[in-house]
This record gives C-alpha cells, structure tokens and sequence, in this order.
C-alpha cells in the first residue's frame, strides 16, 4: 500500500481550516488486492459468502470468480476520509457511494478525494468530497460523496 | 447460524427486521479488521479508536448471517453515517430492517437501514444498504 500526501489536510486544519479549497486533492491511497486480502477481511467481518473465497464455487455464479467485498474496497476510501480529516471523520463523517463494479484479486485499486464543496451549517465548517475508487484500468469500483464536519 | 436455518431472501418484505446481533470490539477484534483492511492510522492502533468501516462490516454481518442471499445479488448502494466514535472494547448492537423492496423490470430491488448502538444504546451509525437481486426462478414466490 502506498499513500501520496496523507495526513496533510488533518495538519493544516488543526490551525487553519480556512486553508481548504474546492477543488483540493486529498491525495490517493493505491492498494493491490491479493485473495488472502479478501480472506482476510471475511475472517474479520465474519462475511464468509463463497463468492469471495470460494474460486470453485464463484467461477459457476455471475461474478465469474472471486470478488473482494464491497465494504473492503470502502473501507479504503474511509482511510483516504480519515488520514485527510482524522477524528472528524470517525464521529461526523457521511457517505454516499454507488458499488460500480467488483475489485478481483489481482486489481490495482487506487483510491482518490477531492473537496467540491465547502459550507458552514451551525457554525460547523460542512466539506464535501467526492470519491473514487478505480482499478488498474481506470474503471470505477466505487463512486461517490463523503460529507464531513469539521469541529475539532 | 447454519444455511439451513437462514431466511431464504424471498421471504424479506418491507417492514422485517433482522435479529439483531451484538459484538464486542475487543483489541483481537479490531486488531484483525485493521491488518485486513491494511489500516495504520495512529487514531486506531494508539488511541484506541475503532473505525466506523468495521462497525459497518459488523452490521453487515448482522445481515449476512440471517438471510441467504442468492449468487448474482449485487451490492449496489451503500450511504452510512458515522455519528458517534467508538472505541475498542465497545459492546456494539447492530439492527437492521427491510425498508424497501420492489421489482422493476425483471430486476428486484431492496433497500435496508441498518443502525448500530453502543452498550449505552447511543445511536453510533446509521445506513441504508441497496441491493439487487437476480430475477426469481420458476416456482418461486
């Protein structure tokens, strides 16, 4: 995994949160999923659908082979939220995403943020950002917003 | 639960709430979630925060192990917000409940709310869950 400008956000905002611009990067998280990724994650999110760590048995269903899960590939995007935003992001942050395609073992997935928008709602600075999440073709895994509030 | 015992997918109207299942995040628990998922934020392994993905996947358990969901269902939607943080050794209770379900062009779609509580029973995130499932097979429904 390798992360380019993580945590920059997170410093200029704890004296600045004016710094923010729309249309900043967040930078990008790059993740290669490997299958002992996805059996991983089904140990520690106790999802163990075959389709993701069963090869026999997702080759005969539509994915065509294993698929990692959805929420795995989220969760890279929530790191990208957390090392841009830290605590805010854990206790305030909101996300709204559409599941595009599957990630497969093999994928290079890069995961990408940027501020569209920046509001104040009850004296709470209000960032939107988008999100995409894409492999190594640039086809997208993931799409959407995340909302964050920012107070601390 | 066995797959025997699950709830088969056609059997999940509007209104039906899943049995809700309980979790302790303990360090083991979250220790685990972070080496899957790659994640080394210093909020998690030095502060003792949990992150709200895992609470999601959790939830999501909460579904998984209740109901069989046929091959070719497709995750497609996923909105969340996390309200509350958590920290390990947290007891979270994860519900969830069917709030949408209906067919449009050969096509079955269903939308369920999940929202997770801490050992206070304060709300610590909420979701809504699309999915859609393959077209029924003869003799079904």
């Amino acid at each position: 995994m390798s992360c380019r400008n993580p945590g920059w956000v997170k410093n200029e905002m704890k004296n600045a949160y004016s710094a923010l611009q729309v249309g900043q990067s967040l930078g990008e998280i790059k993740k290669p999923m490997t299958q002992e990724m996805i059996n991983a994650y089904a140990r520690a999110s106790h999802d163990y659908n075959p389709v993701h760590i069963d090869a026999e048995f997702a080759r005969k269903t539509p994915a065509g082979g294993t698929i990692a899960h959805g929420m795995l590939n989220l969760a890279f995007c929530s790191q990208l939220m957390t090392r841009a935003f830290g605590k805010n992001w854990l206790n305030g942050g909101r996300f709204n995403v559409r599941f595009k395609m599957p990630a497969r073992p093999g994928d290079d997935l890069t995961v990408q943020g940027r501020i569209e928008k920046i509001s104040q709602e009850n004296q709470q600075m209000r960032v939107t950002c988008s999100v995409l999440c894409i492999n190594q073709k640039g086809e997208t895994i993931i799409s959407g917003e995340a909302v964050v509030r920012l107070s601390e | 639960m066995t797959e025997q015992s699950k709830k088969d997918y056609n059997q999940l109207t509007a209104g039906f709430e899943f049995p809700p299942r309980s979790y302790l995040l303990d360090k083991e628990a979250v220790e685990l979630y972070l080496g899957a998922t790659q994640e080394t934020d210093s909020l998690f392994l030095q502060d003792g925060l949990v992150p709200p993905m895992a609470v999601t996947a959790f939830a999501m358990a909460t579904l998984v192990h209740s109901v069989s969901m046929p091959s070719g269902t497709i995750h497609v939607s996923q909105e969340l917000d996390f309200l509350e943080l958590v920290r390990i050794n947290d007891t979270i209770t994860c519900y969830a409940k069917v709030s949408r379900r209906i067919e449009r062009g050969g096509l079955r779609l269903m939308n369920i709310d999940i929202r997770v509580v801490n050992q206070d029973n304060k709300t610590v995130l909420t979701g809504k869950v699309g999915f859609v499932l393959p077209e029924s097979r003869m003799g079904e429904e």
